[in-house]
């Protein structure tokens, strides 16, 4: 059945077609209306595809016609007048081999894969993004799906555990716990077993989550298939966060879609191996992205954590051996089993094997969804694929993460390294801030984050968090002392070592990294001023006369209502004025002056 | 199967809220204490004991989006008069995944990327104007019917 497939999926990609990436990131830059006029010529296949990355391009359309290879144009309004991005082969980014007939390349465009944002990347998790109709089973075989079920089910269970446990895959969530391990641990456990895709992308600045879901969900569910098989599970969960309608949408569908096929269900591809999956909707709450929370959520109680040990590989949903394991991680499987544990240990570090997605976003020119071999330094990442240029600091790791300054941006990144720094990996949003920062400001928003998600059941991390944000706030405000800094840094160190769960203990991360290595910028604030202004109420703003040329820009982006005509220029009421430097960063005439 | 947390997101995504006699429902069907469904409604935040306004306004609070600048939308938002009530519904919501447009705004469930303040308050006036033009027709077609009835 697979060769049917497989023969019906290279003639649709390799065939003539118009794909618009239609993921959430490129519906909300304009693609629907794109796709919308490209689809009225009904001469042409028009398709809808998931993300090729490249966010700060989109909407992305790309044509491949008469033989030739894919011709991308970047941040299409009309397609006659889009600029051409580069062009690729639809078989290049995928590391397995594949079976596809030549397209013949383009000699007056640059290739795809020479581009700074592409030139660095392996995609093993991202591979089919952009590629494929994200519900198309045909294209997705094509692309070497199903054929990493169909060789597992011919080996015994441990043997998968093993060539897992042997490529150094390490979980994808932030923790980094062996996956092969963890495996292991739940198959040992007696009882009926559960498998769990932990897809509640809760980290603000993190979306691989998304994007794979919406790209390619076939990736997602295959892996699980196959981590049931190892363990020996017949039942299945995606916990997804429901403010992602459309990922929700094309998981669900693609479980319908892969039992209608037979990899999925009863007897999965005519063997004794049976398996379901469900899906079940998050309701926004950041912590229940932690495991324990995660399954008490599933049971349908609050998501507070559980203590671990036991840990779900021993007693997990229903108290039965549970491996639950990130969408990144699950996608990784196929292409483990396919290429062997070789390939994938031959990428990465010592300690940490294989690619990592991050989202690459904040003060870059390129942004987007970018996959690199792991122990890629920082800096290579933020100035040659990102393209930034006044680099202040990265934030990784997502809220709980830390703040790395620029001049320790040589950092390889992995699991270990990163911790070294007071940072963490994480589930791999990467926030570039430059001089327009405040690194208070910054530690400020974070640990309101914490104080908000904290669940509330462990003390220090409920009260501490709270006593550090009135704190900070006090900070901003002008009106801290040299003590706040020494008790700011006694309650980190309690919340982080007396709180039961990775949210209580990560937590003061930011606050401690800022403190670290931004600790003068705290000790201008207790002295009344705001480096980057930003902090509201040690700013004032002025306009100049001389330089106002009446435009009115400002008035029109004061959300206050604070700034006045008087004689043909405009003046700011300072009882009305708010500080939040709109004028200031509208004017094209630096006619408004910070204070 | 069968979830008490989809289930809940069903009656909410129906209602705009969760009505009392649905969740004592919910408690009849999945045979758990009333006060366990009160705790999850308290407890996520995609809940809500009252009903939603006409519009929702969603700013992403997000680190892209708050580094981009997003905080400013929420007072534009207050200055411009959009309070909880049964036209307005004003939510922060902690990222949408699409960080690259930072900053973010979604609005009756259109996302609008790269926001400014002044781009947003002519959304919003504009919606304040329908509102205002559906209550002016609400009344002459209630004026009309008095006449006919008279």
């Amino acid at each position: 059945m697979l060769e049917k497939l497989k023969e019906k999926g290279i003639d649709e990609l390799y065939g003539d077609r118009i794909a618009v990436g239609t993921s959430t990131c490129g519906i909300a830059a304009g693609a629907l209306e794109v796709l919308e006029v490209l689809a009225l010529d009904d001469t042409k296949n028009v398709v809808e595809v998931g993300c090729l990355g490249f966010c700060s391009a989109e909407p992305l359309v790309y044509v491949q016609e008469n033989g030739k290879a894919a011709l991308v144009y970047r941040n299409v309004k009309k397609i006659e007048e889009a600029k051409v991005l580069g062009w690729f082969y639809p078989w290049e980014f995928s590391p397995l081999k594949l079976e596809h007939p030549e397209l013949e390349g383009y000699k007056e465009y640059p290739r795809l894969v020479e581009h700074p944002f592409y030139k660095k990347q392996v995609k093993i998790v991202l591979r089919n993004c952009g590629i494929i109709e994200p519900l198309n089973i045909s294209q997705y075989v094509a692309m070497g799906g199903y054929y990493a079920l169909q060789r597992v089910l011919e080996k015994e269970p441990e043997d998968v555990i093993e060539e897992v446990k042997k490529s150094g895959l390490r979980g994808r969530g932030g923790a980094g716990f062996p996956t092969g391990l963890k495996w292991e641990i739940a198959k040992k456990n007696e009882g009926k077993k559960y498998v769990i895709c932990n897809a509640d992308e809760g980290d603000p600045g993190a979306y691989m989550d998304r994007s794979v879901l919406e790209g390619d969900p076939f990736s997602v569910i295959e892996g699980m298939t196959i981590g049931a098989y190892a363990i020996g599970a017949e039942l299945g969960f995606v916990y997804v966060r429901n403010e992602y309608p459309l990922a929700v949408e094309r998981i669900e569908k693609a479980i319908e879609i892969a039992k209608k096929y037979g990899f999925l269900g009863k007897n999965i591809m005519n063997t004794d191996f049976s398996f379901d999956i469900h899906v079940v909707r998050g309701a926004g709450a950041f912590v229940c992205g932690e495991e324990t929370a995660l399954i008490a959520s599933i049971e349908g109680y609050i998501g507070e954590p559980r203590i671990r040990p036991p840990y779900p590989a021993e007693k997990g949903l229903w108290g039965k051996p549970t491996v639950i394991n990130n969408v990144e991680t699950w996608a990784n499987i196929s292409p483990i089993i396919l290429n062997g544990w070789k390939f994938f240990a031959s990428l990465g570090t010592e300690k940490s094997k294989g690619t990592k997605v991050f989202s690459l976003v904040g003060k870059v020119k390129n942004s987007g969804l970018i996959e690199v071999p792991m122990g890629i330094s920082l800096r290579e990442v933020v100035e040659e694929i990102g393209m930034a240029e006044n680099v202040k600091a990265v934030q990784t790791g997502g809220p709980t993460g830390g703040c790395v300054p620029k001049n320790l941006m040589d950092v390889a990144v992995d699991y270990e390294e990163l911790t070294k720094l007071g940072s963490i990996m994480g589930s791999g949003g990467m926030v570039v801030l430059d001089n327009t920062t405040c690194m208070v400001d910054v530690a400020k928003y974070f640990l309101e984050f914490s104080k908000i998600e904290s669940c509330g059941k462990c003390v220090p991390c409920r009260l501490g968090l709270a006593e550090m944000v009135d704190i900070i706030e006090r900070i901003t405000k002008g009106e801290g002392s040299l003590n706040d800094l020494e008790e700011l840094e006694r309650l980190a160190d309690v919340v982080a070592n007396t709180s039961l769960c990775g949210l209580g203990k990560t937590a003061p991360n930011p606050l401690l990294t800022t403190l670290r290595y931004f600790r003068e910028e705290y000790e201008e604030h207790i002295r009344g001023r705001c480096p980057a202004g930003v902090c509201r109420a040690l700013v004032k703003y002025r306009i100049v006369e001389d330089k106002c040329t009446g435009c009115g820009l400002c008035k029109l982006n004061c959300p206050a209502e604070a700034i006045e005509e008087v004689d043909e220029v405009y003046k700011i009421d300072d009882k009305k004025c708010i500080k939040c430097g709109s004028c200031f960063n509208v004017c094209k005439f630096e006619a408004v002056e910070r204070l | 199967m069968k979830f008490l947390i989809n289930s809940l997101l069903e009656i909410q995504s129906k209602h705009g809220y969760l009505p009392k006699n649905e969740m004592e429902r919910i408690s009849m069907e999945f045979n758990v204490p009333i006060s366990r469904i009160y705790s999850i409604a308290t407890f996520y935040n995609a809940f809500s004991l009252k009903p939603v306004g006409r519009h929702v306004i969603h700013v992403c609070k997000g680190t892209a989006c708050v580094m981009g600048g997003s905080e400013v939308f929420e007072d534009t938002l207050k200055q411009m008069g959009v309070l909880d009530d049964e036209d307005f519904t004003y939510q922060p919501i902690r990222c949408f995944g699409a960080c690259s447009l930072a900053p973010v705004v979604v609005i009756d469930g259109k996302v609008y990327g790269k926001m400014t303040v002044s781009r947003l308050k002519k959304i919003v006036s504009k919606l304040f104007e329908d509102e205002s033009k559906d209550s002016d027709n609400d009344k002459t077609s209630k004026g009309d019917e008095d006449a006919r009835e008279a």
